[in-house]
């Protein structure tokens, strides 16, 4: 078994297409990730929109509207004959750039402007109570749907929405409790509390390890990594049934059990597949500067699950009956690349079908060996117990044992009728 | 035509090959479209724009006190937010931060409604709630505006009700649930964005149909290089066989005719992939109920032609492979690499306003960036169709193609000129 299993790795190692592809896929991907991912902070900035606003005679009376507004720009729009106050606070910082204002006189020319010039993103308008409304124009309705597309946009109008709701409800709540008890003008506590501000949340940390949006895709690449390396496994037990190779023909007229072949195959393959994810795992570690929150040996451990996983998996793959190698070759791409998709490599809508999978199907999660393999990580990074990763390690290796069991019913005793 | 209805039989012949790449890859990229197309085929923003909606889980710590503060704040942020469940223990905190569950989780300690009503009595620093904002973006930024407002609210709303006296955890409950009363019925509390009427623009479902229709197209530029290139490369690769070669050198054909015929099968093959993804992308609007007269015919024909180029462009691709006679692996290998890198490079799968420069250089020296650019060229946003910028980016297209049979004319020359390289070194297996 064991000069089988010498005799595999050094096969195994000598496919130098197979060994270039699964140790240099992920460290080229991965250097990929590490180049789009440079400016991620930036797709979620606000961006400066321009609008129109109504300076009618009701926006002209919202003097607390206006200072909203006004805080809200670089340059204040200086309208209705008085200057306005800049240190009005919004409630939250980096609003400052979030409007470019430009004065109209009327609802219907706001109109014909968002319309006929697509920068103008819309407009604002006040009514008789100072009560602020917004208006976009057909055309951003359009961008904000549309996905990749001015990733920002929608956020925008989102916060400029929350920003007027602010803004008009302190003035519903203020105006009535006035209007209920006259006594409050005089009431210095309450009026200084119509200015204050206090802080009242506070940001905390409750995993183990602050996430990362980026790092999530480096662990969905080991995961995808870790099944391309199936390969190995596909390759080592194809060469070893004699339908499918002359040399697989060879091997079994030899006078050594047939188990001994696979078992001795089956560990070169997994020795392979450790050290292809070994590999990746390093780059990413130590070039691309993804974290494991220090858990190196766990992170080593997860590597060895995952790969003997996949080589489970690519066992059985290569034990299917009636399944040329070239095409047992490609299902395992096939299976790698398509399982990829829902544990979240291919960008931002596919990480978010993973999480609703997860989610709302973890059943579905749970028998997809990328989102364990992604998990695995998770579970090292997130959690301060180990629990939650010795449950995933035992998902994985309940799939390894079933895989196993599937490839021992196809190899079992085979018989060909003819070669 | 014998070579080229022979090729068509080598490639009806992987059929496995064929489900795999063709079928599925593209029914995972058609189905990851799919949420857009669900999402804008529920949406009308017709005469009101909807803004997004974070996602927000409340946990309580402070036993009943809290409850009675908890209640109106999610009453309160119900109206603009999406509120959820994520459990309260510690590993389900942990599962929903580190998965994403919600765009802001907000945690009332033990007793900060006794504190926060000792603060407003004393003067002193309000207590503060615990809150844990996610990390994709600036929704929960947003939502934690939503909860910074609320409190701000109930805080004024408690001191205007008690004026003067000491308040209890009893009066900010109180205090908290007039805010929520208070606002209520009050239509500016809580505005609504309105779109303006534009008598010039089509509606809204037309126009969501033709951004799915757009968004699927593009999306088609990952599993149409990648299938065309594996499948060709594969057909192709079995002409390519020690033997078989041999014994075409020997008849009475031009290795250039049978290449040309192996290639137009491949093409018509491509052709008829890129018009299966196109009849998807066409039915994804109409499944999902949206109005197919949304998608202008120039958009439809043109993104057609573009499909069949690019397509083509794949074919190519895999000639180039098939002539460096490389292994099954090799080629699966390759063309999810650089279909990957195609993918995420273009801007379909990230937006290019997060890459940096260089990347969307390299990106440019891709295939799918010019189709992409091509297809948004001429899909109506913002109105505009711009014909002549179709052309130039399809010319490009055009020209990755051609730079590829270039580049697999000289492998195949230099393997003709060098038998050796595809013989055996030394031993060669008596395959039967």
């Amino acid at each position: 078994m064991w000069t089988t299993f010498l005799n595999s790795l050094k096969v195994s190692l000598r496919e130098k297409s197979a060994v270039f592809w699964l140790f240099c896929f992920p460290i080229i991907l991965s250097t990929m990730f590490m180049g789009m991912f440079g400016n991620i902070s930036q797709s979620y900035d606000l961006l400066t929109m321009k609008f129109a606003v109504v300076a009618d005679d009701d926006y002209c009376k919202a003097d607390a509207a206006r200072a909203m507004l006004a805080a809200m720009q670089r340059t204040p729009l200086e309208t209705c004959d008085t200057a306005t106050s800049d240190d009005v606070d919004t409630g939250s910082d980096g609003l400052k750039d979030l409007l470019e204002l430009t004065a109209v006189d009327s609802v219907a020319e706001a109109t014909d402007l968002v319309n006929r010039d697509t920068e103008v993103r819309g407009y604002l308008e006040a009514d008789g109570d100072g009560m602020l409304r917004m208006t976009v124009s057909r055309n951003t309705v359009s961008m904000a749907n549309s996905p990749n597309t001015e990733p920002g946009l929608s956020v925008s109008l989102s916060v400029l929405d929350s920003a007027l709701g602010v803004a008009n409800r302190q003035g519903i709540v203020v105006t009535q409790l006035l209007e209920r008890d006259g006594r409050l003008v005089q009431d210095p506590a309450f009026l200084a509390s119509l200015q204050e501000n206090p802080q009242v949340t506070r940001e905390v940390t409750l995993t183990n390890f602050r996430p990362e949006e980026t790092a999530r895709y480096y662990y969905a690449l080991l995961a995808m990594a870790a099944l391309m390396a199936m390969t190995f496994a596909v390759t080592s037990v194809c060469t070893a049934q004699a339908n499918l190779s002359a040399l697989g023909m060879r091997r079994s007229m030899a006078p050594l059990a047939k188990w001994r072949q696979i078992a001795g195959g089956f560990l070169a393959s997994w020795l392979c597949t450790f050290l292809a994810l070994l590999v990746a795992l390093a780059y990413i570690l130590f070039v691309c500067k993804v974290s494991v929150g220090g858990r190196y040996a766990a992170s080593v451990l997860a590597i060895a699950v995952a790969s003997f996983t996949a080589t489970a998996l690519g066992t059985f793959l290569g034990a299917l009956p009636k399944l040329g190698m070239n095409t047992k070759v490609s299902l395992t791409t096939t299976l790698s690349c398509g399982l990829s998709l829902f544990s979240g490599l291919y960008g931002s809508q596919a990480m978010l079908l993973s999480d609703t999978i997860q989610r709302d199907l973890p059943w579905l999660a749970a028998i997809n060996p990328t989102q364990q393999v992604t998990n695995l990580f998770y579970d090292i990074l997130y959690y301060d117990s180990y629990a939650p990763f010795l449950r995933t390690v035992g998902i994985l290796l309940a799939m390894a044992a079933i895989a196993l069991a599937g490839a021992t019913f196809f190899l079992r005793r085979q018989r060909y009728e003819h070669l | 035509m014998s070579t080229f209805r022979t090729t068509f039989k080598v490639l009806a012949a992987q059929k496995g090959m064929i489900m795999l790449y063709v079928v599925a890859l593209g029914l995972l990229m058609f189905g990851l479209g799919w949420s857009t197309a669900s999402t804008l085929g529920n949406d009308d923003s017709s005469v009101a724009y909807a803004p997004d909606r974070p996602e927000v889980a409340i946990v309580n710590r402070d036993g009943a006190d809290g409850e009675r503060l908890m209640e109106p704040m999610r009453a309160f942020l119900a109206e603009e937010c999406d509120l959820v469940d994520v459990g309260t223990s510690s590993e389900d905190l942990q599962t929903a931060v580190a998965s994403n569950y919600a765009d802001l989780i907000v945690i009332m300690p033990d007793g900060f409604a006794q504190r926060f009503a000792t603060a407003l009595t004393d003067g002193t620093a309000s207590p503060e709630l615990e809150v844990v904002t996610s990390y994709t973006g600036a929704l929960g930024t947003l939502a934690k505006l939503q909860v910074e407002d609320f409190l701000r609210l109930a805080r004024i709303e408690t001191l205007g009700a008690t004026y003067g006296s000491t308040v209890d955890d009893s009066d900010v409950a109180n205090g908290a649930q007039a805010v929520v009363d208070r606002l209520k019925d009050n239509p500016g509390a809580y505005p609504t964005a309105a779109v303006a009427p534009d008598p010039s623009a089509v509606s809204d479902r037309e126009d969501n149909a033709r951004i799915v229709f757009v968004t699927m197209v593009k999306m088609a530029a990952y599993p149409l290089l990648v299938a065309m290139l594996i499948c060709t490369a594969l057909a192709m690769n079995a002409f390519g066989g020690t033997d078989v070669r041999r014994r075409l050198y020997a008849s009475p054909r031009r290795t250039g005719s049978m290449m040309l015929q192996q290639f137009a099968a491949c093409s018509v093959f491509s052709m008829l992939v890129s018009v299966l993804y196109l009849a998807l992308a066409v039915a994804l609007p109409a499944v999902n109920g949206l109005p197919l007269s949304g998608i202008p015919s120039a958009t439809l024909w043109l993104s057609l032609a573009a499909m069949l180029v690019y397509g083509i462009v794949g074919v190519a691709c895999g000639f180039m492979l098939s002539m460096l006679s490389l292994g099954s692996a090799a080629v699966n290998g390759f063309g999810n690499v650089f279909g990957l890198a195609t993918m995420f490079t273009s801007g379909m799968a990230c937006p290019l306003e997060m890459m940096p420069q260089f990347m969307i250089d390299i990106g440019k020296l891709m295939p799918g960036w010019w189709f992409c650019e091509a297809v948004q060229a001429v899909s109506g946003s913002k109105g505009v169709m711009d014909v002549a910028l179709w052309w130039r980016d399809m010319g490009l297209v055009a020209l990755f193609g051609v730079a590829f049979v270039c580049l697999g004319l000289v492998f195949s020359r230099y393997r003709r000129v060098h038998p050796k390289l595809s013989g055996a070194a030394v031993t060669q297996l008596a395959e039967g």
